[in-house]
Parts: structure tokens; C-alpha cells; sequence
């Protein structure tokens, strides 16, 4: 197995009727390589190693509520800088957000104890969100 | 080529006011290899090797009046093709542009800017990934 390149992609295509603060729930669609593991649902997807990762986000977020909502990316539950997309939501409409970000990790466990690891939030006010995708590869 | 040796630059966006055709600032927080030359925030970012390079933009963003935003990046001030995004937009409301783009340089030196025309906006946040070969 080629621990060089690894990969995993996770997905949600379920409506998730979610509360700002909540996480995202994901399932494992395809992992490669031995650098990423993840457990499912709103558990991190972790850094094994140290090295560069490349994240990737999307989804669909259908405003439950008038007003701003956020889907940003948390790492070791702080939000990553630049990892985020903010849409103004009107009851009934549905909106696609997207961004991509790299995540050098030091790795793990850090100095804590803790390995660094990845979620979804979402952030502002409810929403009801699909169609989630998370691809991360390592990619130094 | 191995994927371990691409080249990559990434920026993040403070808040910031941009008027209509003004660049965007991208504060270097992360860059391999020596593909890329930016000294400060308020520097166009410089691809200095030769190369393949794929863009990837998102910007979360108010805008100051309705209508039509466009952002853009542009090489040397020359609009690329790829990597823009056309909103139509209201005031006062919150987007986010999310945009993947693509380059071939064939010199040595090209210079990347990011702006918006056809209104100001308020920047909140966003960042540029820019990924390449040849490190």
C-alpha cells in the first residue's frame, strides 16, 4: 500500500436538519492509503502523519430561517482561516457552497496528546444541509 | 509526477473594502516549494517557475449595491478565462464565490491578481489555492 498518497472522500447526501453550532454527519465513501482515518458520522477525520493535506468541501444548504449561515471547517475544534462559505438564506431556497484549503500537520499527536483532526460546523443560524462532500489528500 | 512535489501557495483574505477593479490582498500563509514570490500582503502574487498551474478561489463577500459582481483572476492584467465567477447579487446580503481555475506559463515570471468589478464589495474572509507542478 502506497502510503505516499493518500486519500479519503466522505459524503452525506441525506437532508440533515441542523442547529447552528452543530456538526455535519458523514459517511466514508473511499479511503486509500494509511496517512487518513475516519470513524463516520460528526467524529474528526484524522491526520495519522505529518505532511501537507489538501481539503476540499461542498454542499447544499437550504435555508430554514432568514439570515446568514456558515458551513466552516474546524480543525481540533478551531475553525481553520479561509475554510469557510457564508451564504444570506431565505426560508425555502437552496444555496451551493464550496472551498478548498491545504492543512500543513505537524502530527500527531500533537504536544497534547491530541490528533489533529477535521469537521464540519455549521455556524450563524439553523439550516437544513445535503449533498455533503469532503475530499482530503495528502499531498506532501 | 509525483504528487509529493507539487508546488503550492496558499493565501487567506482579511475583512477588507474593495472598490469596483481593485485586486484583493491574499496574505501568504503557506507556500511549498519555490514556485511563488509574494513580500507582502498587498503584493500581487508572483508564479516564477514555468508550469501547469490550477487555481482554486473562494470568497465570502458582501456586496455595496444590487447587480452584477464578477471576480476574476487576472495574469499579468490580462483576465483569465477560467477561474471567475458572475453573481448576480443584493445589497447588503452574503455570498460566497467559489471558483477552480487553470494556467499554463511559459515564462519565467507571471503576476496573479484577484478583483472584483462591477460594484465594491466587502470582503469577510476567503482564500487562493494555487497548485502546481514543477517544484
Amino acid at each position: 500500500m502506497d502510503c505516499m498518497t493518500s486519500t479519503l472522500t466522505a459524503v452525506n447526501t441525506a437532508n440533515q436538519v441542523l442547529t447552528a453550532g452543530d456538526l455535519l454527519s458523514l459517511n466514508q465513501l473511499e479511503k486509500t492509503g494509511c496517512n487518513i482515518s475516519f470513524n463516520g458520522g460528526t467524529t474528526p477525520i484524522y491526520f495519522k502523519h505529518k505532511g501537507v493535506y489538501l481539503v476540499s468541501v461542498s454542499a447544499d444548504i437550504l435555508g430554514t430561517v432568514a439570515g446568514n449561515v456558515t458551513l466552516q471547517l474546524l480543525n481540533n475544534l478551531t475553525e481553520v482561516q479561509g475554510a469557510g462559505a457564508t451564504v444570506t438564506t431565505a426560508v425555502g431556497d437552496s444555496y451551493h457552497v464550496a472551498f478548498t484549503t491545504v492543512i500543513p500537520s505537524l502530527c500527531c499527536p500533537n504536544s497534547a496528546g491530541a490528533m489533529q483532526g477535521l469537521q464540519l460546523e455549521i455556524l450563524e443560524n439553523n439550516a437544513t444541509v445535503t449533498n455533503v462532500t469532503i475530499a482530503v489528500v495528502k499531498v506532501g | 509526477m509525483a504528487i509529493s512535489r507539487l508546488a503550492q501557495y496558499f493565501g487567506t483574505c482579511s475583512e477588507q473594502s474593495v472598490t469596483a477593479g481593485d485586486m484583493i490582498t491574499f496574505f501568504p500563509a503557506y507556500i511549498l516549494a519555490n514556485n511563488y514570490n509574494q513580500v507582502n500582503e498587498t503584493d500581487p502574487i508572483q508564479i516564477i517557475k514555468a508550469g501547469k498551474y490550477s487555481t482554486n478561489l473562494t470568497l465570502v463577500f458582501v456586496p455595496e449595491t444590487d447587480g452584477e459582481v464578477t471576480f476574476s483572476i487576472f495574469r499579468d492584467d490580462t483576465e483569465l478565462v477560467s477561474g471567475k465567477s458572475v453573481m448576480t447579487v443584493k445589497a447588503g446580503e452574503t455570498y460566497t464565490a467559489s471558483t477552480t481555475g487553470f494556467l499554463i506559463t511559459d515564462n519565467d515570471v507571471v503576476k496573479l491578481t484577484v478583483k472584483a468589478t462591477g460594484m465594491n464589495v466587502q470582503i469577510k474572509s476567503g482564500s487562493l489555492l494555487i497548485t502546481g507542478n514543477g517544484a
